[in-house]
């Protein structure tokens, strides 16, 4: 019996096939008059013979197995995985959306550079910013256009600054955005209540920093309390301050990078504004910046003169392209639907709600985990396994038990400064009754933790393929298929 | 599992003075967000439930917990150096990650 658990070429039979080609209606092609006889294929290719409802078994069947927010909760931190309104897709698939073409003349897209110009207004207030830039195709991207301006800055003022501050709970993206973008960075530690140590931070500013990367409220879930002063320590010194969005979900409505001291910001908008995420895009990194950083903006820019919509190319001082066209436009149609469909308040309510359930969930889990911070949380929170270490049950362990339950499990072992991390972040758009259930699960887990350690250490129990041998995959990896290797 | 400790990792464990009730264990860390890679560290801690201990002589044990021993690899070699500390693998690197 077929199970559809095998590969498709593992379910091939010779001469088996899904389609009807039509007569030819050109004439044939001697290959070897027109290629060398290297490049000319002596074997047929090895390609999957099947019918074509096999073959639609089989792909169903593929997409079945995966785990996506409409089929289930997806807590993983810092990625806010809220649901994506449908209407969203929609609004992408309107004819004067989808069937433009970014060659068009200006005249006959007013009502798409209207919409890209309203995106960036109507960012411009979230973020509390006095320009935005839709260009960038994802956050990092976003992140790698905020140094470029940071460097054109201080380059304009005449100054070379060489180094960019980020605190050790850092998303990965910030170090290495900087780094891709020409500046040596330095680490600055958290204190122990997992804030931005602000005496740390004082030594190692001085006339060569150029920036300090901070998430606000941070990837802990915690609130930087004195960004007020951090802001003030980074300007005196000639710096500048970029605010990692990622995290943005939490503050809509409530405050803006501006009103904390903020010079940059970027927004993920697969996170804050329900454009999909994952899949490697595509996707958009919108940059905001304060007034003295319009001028190096990347071209063009969408703007608006005597009531019409134009691509602005001529910025001199801009760091120029960052994205073919004008970024992905399909993503921002998406952005701006739920922008739209939410409006202020209710943009306010998502982000009251985020915190309110990340707050729930974490009294829920606190008796049973280590909750290593006492700063109420903001969107999401961190959990310690290090009491189910003891033990012999590792984070991993429990994150593999979650499968079983059809959950996917939080983020693990990240921020770096927390032992055996769990980071959870439920959003807004989770019901009660599902934080419940996950609760429930993640209570029974702690307890089989310590009454039944096997269950949770063989995890997973009910996925199509068990616990994987990790070791072996990264030493041995076997990433090209060859009907040898599967039948053995 | 096949650990065996060079002279001078041989040296330095024997040599150190525990806290009542520590033992010497290979630990494997992990770091994450996107991806996960291993490290592996030597550390004087409490026994863990379901550890597994290697005798390596001269009264020598170290205690590994499940997950580490899932890492490791089947022949680990451990140095030990002045500037590095324990180190793990084959090929002495610092650490090994997967």
């Amino acid at each position: 019996m077929t199970t559809y658990t095998d590969l498709i070429f593992e379910i091939s039979r010779p001469g088996r096939i899904g389609c009807s080609l039509p007569e030819r209606d050109v004439d044939a092609v001697n290959l070897s008059e027109k290629l060398p006889a290297h490049l000319i294929r002596r074997e047929a290719p090895e390609l999957p013979e099947v019918s074509e409802l096999q073959l639609v078994r089989h792909y169903t069947s593929l997409s079945n197995k995966n785990h996506g927010v409409d089929n289930g909760f997806y807590p993983l931190g810092s990625c806010t995985m809220k649901y994506n309104p449908k209407i969203n897709e929609d609004v992408a698939k309107l004819d004067g959306f989808g069937r433009i073409h970014p060659y068009q003349p200006e005249a006959t897209v007013q009502g798409a550079l209207e919409l890209l110009y309203e995106l960036q207004e109507d960012l411009a207030v979230i973020t509390g910013m006095d320009a935005v830039t839709l260009q960038p195709s994802a956050g990092a991207q976003g992140e790698w256009a905020g140094l470029m301006m940071v460097k054109a800055y201080h380059k304009q003022r005449g100054e070379k600054r060489t180094k960019v501050l980020v605190p050790d709970s850092a998303h990965g993206t910030n170090p290495a955005s900087a780094t891709v973008a020409g500046f040596r960075t330095v680490t600055i530690p958290s204190n122990k209540h997992g804030l931005v140590d602000v005496e740390e931070l004082k030594k190692h500013v001085d006339d060569d920093t150029a920036a300090l990367m901070l998430t606000n409220p941070n990837t802990l879930g915690l609130f930087e309390k004195d960004i007020v002063e951090i802001a003030r320590v980074i300007h005196e010194a000639g710096g500048l301050l970029y605010y990692d969005g990622a995290n943005a979900n939490a503050i809509l409505g409530k405050t803006t990078p501006g009103e904390m001291g903020f010079d940059i910001v970027h927004l993920n908008l697969h996170k804050t504004f329900t454009t999909p995420h994952g899949g490697g895009g595509p996707g958009a990194g919108p940059v905001g910046v304060k007034e003295k950083l319009i001028p190096f903006l990347p071209v063009p820019r969408v703007e608006k003169r005597n009531g019409r919509f134009l691509l602005n190319r001529e910025e001199p001082l801009s760091i120029g392209r960052v994205k073919g066209y004008y970024g992905n436009f399909g993503i921002l149609v998406r952005a701006y639907t739920y922008i739209r469909t939410m409006g202020p308040d209710g943009l306010r309510q998502v982000s009251e709600s985020a915190v309110l359930h990340a707050n729930y969930l974490r009294k829920k889990l606190e008796p049973y985990f280590i909750s290593p911070y006492e700063q109420v949380s903001k969107h999401e929170f961190v959990l310690s396994g290090s009491k189910q270490k003891k033990l012999g049950v590792r984070t991993l362990d429990i994150a593999k038990r979650l499968l079983d339950f059809g959950y996917h499990p939080p983020t693990i072992y990240f921020p770096l400064n927390v032992e055996e991390c769990l980071m959870i972040e439920p959003t807004e758009t989770e019901s009660k009754e599902t934080l419940d259930a996950f609760a429930d699960v993640m209570i029974r887990i702690a307890r089989e933790v310590e009454e039944d350690p096997e269950t949770v250490l063989n995890a997973p129990h009910t996925t199509v393929i068990g616990r994987l041998d990790e070791v072996k995959a990264a030493r041995k990896p076997v990433v090209r298929y060859e009907r040898e290797t599967v039948q053995s | 599992m096949n650990i065996v400790l060079t002279d001078a990792a041989r040296r330095q464990l024997l040599a150190f003075s525990p806290a009542e009730g520590h033992v010497p264990r290979i630990d494997a860390e992990m770091s994450g967000g996107c991806g996960v890679s291993v490290r592996f560290s030597l550390v004087w801690e409490e026994p863990r439930r379901g550890d597994t201990v290697v005798p390596l002589g001269d009264d020598l044990f170290l205690y590994l917990d499940r997950f580490t021993e899932r890492y490791l690899e089947e022949h680990t070699l451990i140095d030990y150096r002045e500037t590095d500390g324990f180190i793990f693998g084959d090929r002495l690197d610092s650490s090994c990650t997967t």
